[in-house]
């Protein structure tokens, strides 16, 4: 278990590393920075102060490890917008975003594994069959189509809910319903196949030959196994949770995550957008160590280091 | 009386009953009614694709100030712009085929890219092993750390917008699926007798991959890439609905129903024909895309 964890650990630490560096090279490649901040007239002792300040007139090694050392301390400059620190501007995002996608996330749970466990104990059925078309439409159709198609609905036509802003939970359940029905027809797909996969084991069969109830066998032997896969994609949407509603919130005007890196990009706000970066990768890695720690704790086969 | 010689009569067209719907039966069971609909569609979309210039009644940049926000057909509207205006008065029809064909050639061009830049790499991590190898597994662990829009996002932020590079960034989308995918179906057929009785006849190692390796591991991509299609319409939709995409006076799928969103109220025909151009064919990619798994590769299922 412990040389398991550290493998995946050092696996981490280089995801994260590497996004650093191509945050640093982005950012390099795409121009001087101090001509792309400043403005073209500006005069040219400004620029070399500029360039002074941040460490450009330097040679470009050392620029890296200065880069690398100061995203790791979290200090990632400023906004270009109104002069605060970006790691600052970021983080106060997060509770907005968070939400959403949080309630999102228990309903595409709550929607998307018993419609999986359903469809794959009826194969083949009408039930299936259209949980299954229904589940190809949800994750095929584009957020903002479904978002803009539910305001049509609910707001333009019937009044019921406000077609953006923020107030109170009112604002706040179409965005979690166009959320949660993309995810809920990936997670429902993803349920039925790995509870399919699992009812052709051997095993299923064994349990039925000694003489356990249909219900029995599926709740005891089925269920347990089938769980194993459908948590990877669960933890892969709790890596989302920060990213995972840059349109809808757009679609919506929520101020969260998501709109700051829509408008930080149109703005080119450099620094909040390599915060956001960087804060979304952190994310997706650690609540993937998670995973593997869970997958660890739940499927004994997982607990050793990988050759 | 009468029921008797009718049953009597009946039973010799019984045995040629079964026969005939058993063909149909078979015929439907080969190419179900959904995956025809579905290539009927597709089979539309890369006609309007082709044909844009043929088809759109008007420019799609032509004003006709008189005409504002006309409605549909059906709804109010006349013949002569059969989809309704927008509010400067373009053709709604006009700019829906221009958008079409924009949005198909950029996720056509990503989607190519990225199976091909995928299965480069992956050959090569299976041809070289070693050091090529651990760096091509950790450009993939990369790629999968970061949900691509962020990184789309980030690139546009910093280098500004174009549509050779726009498509140039779609193509990077999930190359790693292919990447994956060639690595490994590579590695096993390097273990397997064929790779190696090619290699004993003098083969060189670009005809050994090109020649017997891909074709056998073709399926595989194949449909993969009924995956990476509609991702790619999506991705650029969603980038082009933000503002960020494809730019005027260009104009995708995507930014018609971004440019629409401000007339839901008042002229929803504007969001509603693209958004539906928009589900009908991602759906459609994906019905063939399962309809391929099944013909072609019944390991993925």
């Amino acid at each position: 278990m412990i040389g398991f964890l550290a493998h995946r650990l050092l696996r981490a630490l280089l995801t994260i590393f590497l996004v650093v560096t191509f945050a640093f090279f982005v950012l390099r490649l795409s121009g001087d920075p101090a001509l792309l901040i400043m403005s073209v007239d500006a005069p040219p002792e400004a620029v070399a102060a500029f360039r002074k300040a941040w460490g450009l007139d330097q040679p470009i090694w050392m620029q890296y490890g200065a880069f690398v050392v100061h995203a790791l301390t979290g200090e990632l400059g400023n906004s270009m917008r109104d002069g605060r620190p970006a790691i600052q501007l970021v983080l106060e995002k997060v509770p907005a975003t968070l939400a959403l996608t949080v309630p999102a996330l228990v309903l595409k749970i709550a929607i998307g594994v018993p419609a999986g466990i359903y469809a794959a104990l009826r194969r083949n059925s009408f039930a299936d069959r259209l949980t299954m078309l229904l589940s190809v439409a949800g994750f095929t159709m584009p957020s903002f189509v479904l978002a803009l198609l539910l305001v049509l609905v609910f707001s333009v036509q019937l009044g019921w809910l406000p077609s953006s802003g923020i107030g109170g939970v009112v604002n706040m359940i179409l965005p979690i319903i166009t959320l949660g029905a993309a995810g809920a027809a990936i997670l429902a797909r993803f349920t039925r196949s790995a509870m399919l996969e699992v009812l052709g084991q051997p095993y299923i069969r064994a349990a039925q030959a000694k003489g356990l109830s249909w219900r029995r066998v599926v709740t005891e032997h089925a269920l347990p196994n089938a769980a194993i896969p459908t948590t990877t994609i669960i933890g892969f949407m709790i890596g989302t949770l920060i990213a995972g509603a840059v349109v809808v919130e757009s679609v919506f005007a929520w101020p969260g995550i998501g709109r700051l890196l829509v408008v930080s990009v149109a703005s080119r706000d450099l620094a909040v957008v390599q915060t956001i970066l960087l804060l979304v990768a952190a994310t997706m890695v650690v609540s993937n160590i998670v995973v593997d720690v869970v997958y660890g704790w739940i499927d004994p086969r997982m607990r050793t280091a990988p050759k | 009386m009468t029921v008797q010689t009718s049953s009597l009569r009946a039973t010799p067209t019984v045995p040629a009953a079964p026969v005939q719907r058993s063909r149909r039966s078979r015929f439907f069971e080969a190419w179900p009614p959904l995956t025809l609909f579905a290539l009927g569609w597709i089979g539309l979309m890369l006609v309007v694709a082709l044909g844009a210039d043929f088809l759109s009644p008007f420019h799609f940049a032509a004003l006709d100030l008189r005409a504002r926000l006309q409605p549909p057909v059906g709804f109010g509207g006349d013949w002569r712009h059969a989809m309704g205006t927008d509010e400067l008065g373009r053709d709604v029809l006009s700019r829906l085929i221009v958008s079409i064909r924009i949005s198909i050639l950029i996720a056509f061009f990503g989607t190519i890219i990225s199976t091909t830049l995928g299965t480069g790499l992956g050959f090569v991590a299976a041809h070289f092993r070693g050091k090529a190898e651990w760096l091509i597994l950790m450009l993939i662990d990369f790629q999968a750390s970061v949900p691509f829009l962020i990184v789309a996002l980030a690139v546009l932020a910093f280098f500004g917008n174009s549509l050779v590079l726009f498509v140039g960034l779609m193509g990077l989308n999930s190359w790693e699926r292919y990447a994956r995918i060639a690595r490994g179906l590579t590695i096993s057929a390097n273990e397997q007798g064929y790779a190696g009785a090619i290699r004993q006849l003098g083969a060189s190692s670009w005809r050994v991959y090109g020649l017997h390796v891909l074709p056998n591991i073709a399926s595989t991509l194949i449909v993969s890439m009924t995956i990476t299609f509609p991702e790619t319409i999506l991705l650029e939709s969603g980038l082009s609905f933000l503002g960020l995409g494809v730019q005027p006076p260009l104009s995708s799928l995507g930014n018609m129903v971004g440019y629409g969103r401000e007339y839901i109220t008042r002229a929803s025909w504007i969001l509603l024909f693209p958004s539906v151009v928009i589900i009908l064919t991602t759906l459609s990619i994906s019905i063939i895309g399962d309809w391929l798994r099944d013909r072609l590769d019944p390991t993925l299922r």
